[in-house]
């Protein structure tokens, strides 16, 4: 019989995966520390579910950030949503204010938006790429138009910045590549 | 449903692609391999060269697998292909962001070239004609002075990506599905993700005499002997009442004009009742007529319109993408329990003359997977018809008694394996 003629003898492959699984698990007991801790120290300031909010935060963009080959703008798409809930969850968490609906949500759209009208100038030969979160981008800053509307958020000068840029932002890469736009959508969409 | 996209730089899925992607994950990588032994050792730089020439001329490979909200979708793949010594498992699932995006895998190791292909892409027909223009080319440009001719000619290949599924299925007919569940096979699981692989190199000759004695064609004599394998190596001890069922994909070519270089398959499921058959022949003869029966056109028909039916069926096209893959994940846990293993033969891989010097031996392998723990798969090459086994499980005993089976039958059969457990050098008696 001729073991090994027609194969590799395999190595421990399964170490990179073994690694992420140990810090999963490191994190998910620092966690339930945390919460022990501060059910003894400070229980009327929940302070842990910062910390915890904060670990999840950097999951998700770890892991993301670990696929090779991911597109710049869906990077831009996932902070503008991660970053929206990690702000909206801290503010509840110290005691609801208000602050990130009123300066922190309309800022993040702003730069999400900002940078997508950037990728669109420097890069428009690539920008067919980011078409789809840009779609999600703009979605995002018109349901918040939508959030006014029904009195959930309250207008200010940031959110006019922010849609004013959407609007651009969108227009801007229709005029530069409109067609290409059209085909995306109908691969992305077809059924 | 037409196919619009002919000339654009992305093209739909065709039926059966449709689910692989939608089901995949790294324990049920719907992976399957090609191998070609050659008598010389593999040089990598050659190999990279006669990758690129061959891909050029099945440029429908050169894509990549995109996300719709809707269905995936294959584009246009611009990167170059990554060609690497062999290094882990065969049929392992392809991470294309590890692989430039290519939904096939080439590597190598010592003498072999393998060709590792996501079932979404194609089948194993298909992908075999892309693996030989692999294998030829290497040939060649490993040997310039002894092609100096062109042996091949320069002919256009006329392939396409139609659906064909669309074109030939009938909406009219009824499924032939049956209800009944499998006997799954029981046994302990390798550990850390190991596949088992052991090739059984049958000789051609003796096997199709034996055959032929019994009016049998070579997959029914093999789906018998693997049958009474199971039978008597794991059914057995299991005590079960449930039937053994053989899933044996069948090449749709054969049946439907069609040059698609798309998926183009359907399958006949092979029912075994154990509590009646219990010798060899009482398989065989089951099997024979189970063939003839499911083998006829319109009995495939059903199935393959069945399967289209439900891909083309304008509620399910309409579902998210991100829910298709939640129900059909639930409902795919269910199905495979209907199957104990499958045993696809591809057949005789047909080589040039002049090339078959420098050839070894083919072998194909399918990917198993959690509940279809060992899967099956031949093709023959020259006076060999080399059957494999792919296992997830430790236990090598299906696999020892298939082989007993066929000696006691007076043919000869080698063994090759990749030392996965290590204790079949120490345990497969021959």
């Amino acid at each position: 019989m001729g073991c090994q003629m027609l194969y590799p003898e395999i190595s421990n492959i399964k170490k990179s995966n073994k690694i992420i699984k140990s810090l999963m698990v490191v994190s998910v007991l620092v966690s339930i520390i945390l919460l022990i801790l501060n059910a003894f120290i400070k229980p009327q300031l929940h302070w842990s579910f910062l910390f915890i909010v904060g670990i999840v935060y950097i999951w998700v963009t770890t892991i993301y950030s670990i696929k090779k080959n991911v597109n710049i703008a869906s990077h831009v798409m996932l902070q503008m949503l991660c970053v929206s809930i990690l702000i909206v969850l801290v503010d509840v968490i110290i005691g609801y204010k208000g602050w990130s609906l009123i300066i922190g949500i309309p800022i993040i759209v702003i730069v999400a938006n900002l940078t997508m009208l950037i990728l669109t100038i420097i890069s428009h030969k690539k920008y067919v790429k980011y078409v789809i979160y840009q779609a999600i981008i703009f979605i995002f800053t018109i349901a918040l138009l939508f959030g006014i509307l029904i009195g959930i958020i309250k207008i200010n000068i940031l959110y006019i910045i922010a849609f004013g840029i959407g609007i651009i932002s969108m227009i801007m890469s229709f005029s530069l590549c409109g067609k290409q736009i059209i085909e995306e959508l109908n691969k992305r969409l077809h059924i | 449903m037409k196919q619009k996209n002919k000339n654009s730089k992305w093209r739909r899925l065709d039926n059966s692609a449709k689910l692989f992607p939608i089901i995949q994950n790294r324990k049920f990588s719907t992976v399957f391999r090609l191998s070609a032994i050659l008598k010389e050792e593999i040089n990598e730089e050659i190999l990279k060269q006669a990758s690129k020439v061959a891909l050029k001329k099945f440029k429908f490979f050169k894509v990549t697998l995109k996300k719709g909200a809707f269905w995936y979708y294959f584009e246009d793949n611009p990167k170059e292909i990554i060609i690497e010594e062999e290094h882990n498992y065969p049929c392992k699932y392809i991470d294309k962001n590890t692989n430039n995006g290519y939904l096939f895998k080439i590597t190598y190791f010592k003498n072999k070239i393998n060709l590792d292909v996501f079932h979404s892409l194609t089948d194993g027909n298909s992908a075999s004609d892309f693996f030989k223009e692999i294998v030829y080319t290497y040939i060649e440009l490993n040997h310039p002075e002894k092609f100096v001719d062109n042996l091949r000619g320069q002919k256009k290949l006329k392939y396409n990506t139609e659906d064909s599924y669309i074109k030939n299925y009938n909406k009219k007919l009824k499924s032939n599905a049956n209800g009944q569940k499998a006997y799954i096979l029981k046994g302990k699981k390798l550990p850390l993700d190991a596949i088992s692989v052991i090739h059984e190199i049958i000789n051609l000759e003796q096997l199709k005499n034996e055959a032929t004695k019994k009016e049998a064609t070579l997959t029914q004599y093999l789906t018998s002997v693997l049958i009474l394998a199971i039978y008597k190596a794991n059914y057995l001890k299991n005590r079960s009442k449930k039937p053994v069922k053989v899933c044996i994909p069948v090449n749709l070519k054969k049946y439907f004009a069609s040059n698609t270089i798309s998926n183009f398959f359907s399958y006949i499921t092979v029912v075994a009742d154990m509590e009646k058959l219990k010798t060899f022949e009482e398989i065989l003869e089951f099997v024979k007529n189970d063939f003839k029966e499911k083998l006829q056109k319109e009995e495939i028909l059903k199935t393959m319109s069945a399967n289209v039916k439900l891909g083309n069926n304008i509620f399910v096209r309409v579902i998210p993408l991100f829910f298709k893959r939640i129900i059909l994940n639930i409902s795919y846990l269910e199905i495979r329990k209907y199957t104990t293993t499958t045993f696809s033969n591809i057949g005789r891989i047909g080589i040039i003359q002049e090339y078959r010097e420098f050839i070894d031996n083919f072998v194909m392998l399918i990917a198993p997977e959690s509940v279809e723990k060992i899967k099956c798969s031949a093709c023959s090459f020259e006076n060999n018809i080399t059957f494999t086994f792919t296992s997830i499980l430790e236990d090598i005993e299906i696999q020892q008694t298939f082989y007993n089976i066929l000696k006691e039958q007076g043919i000869e059969v080698k063994i090759e394996s990749n030392g996965v457990p290590n204790v079949i050098s120490r345990d497969f008696k021959y």
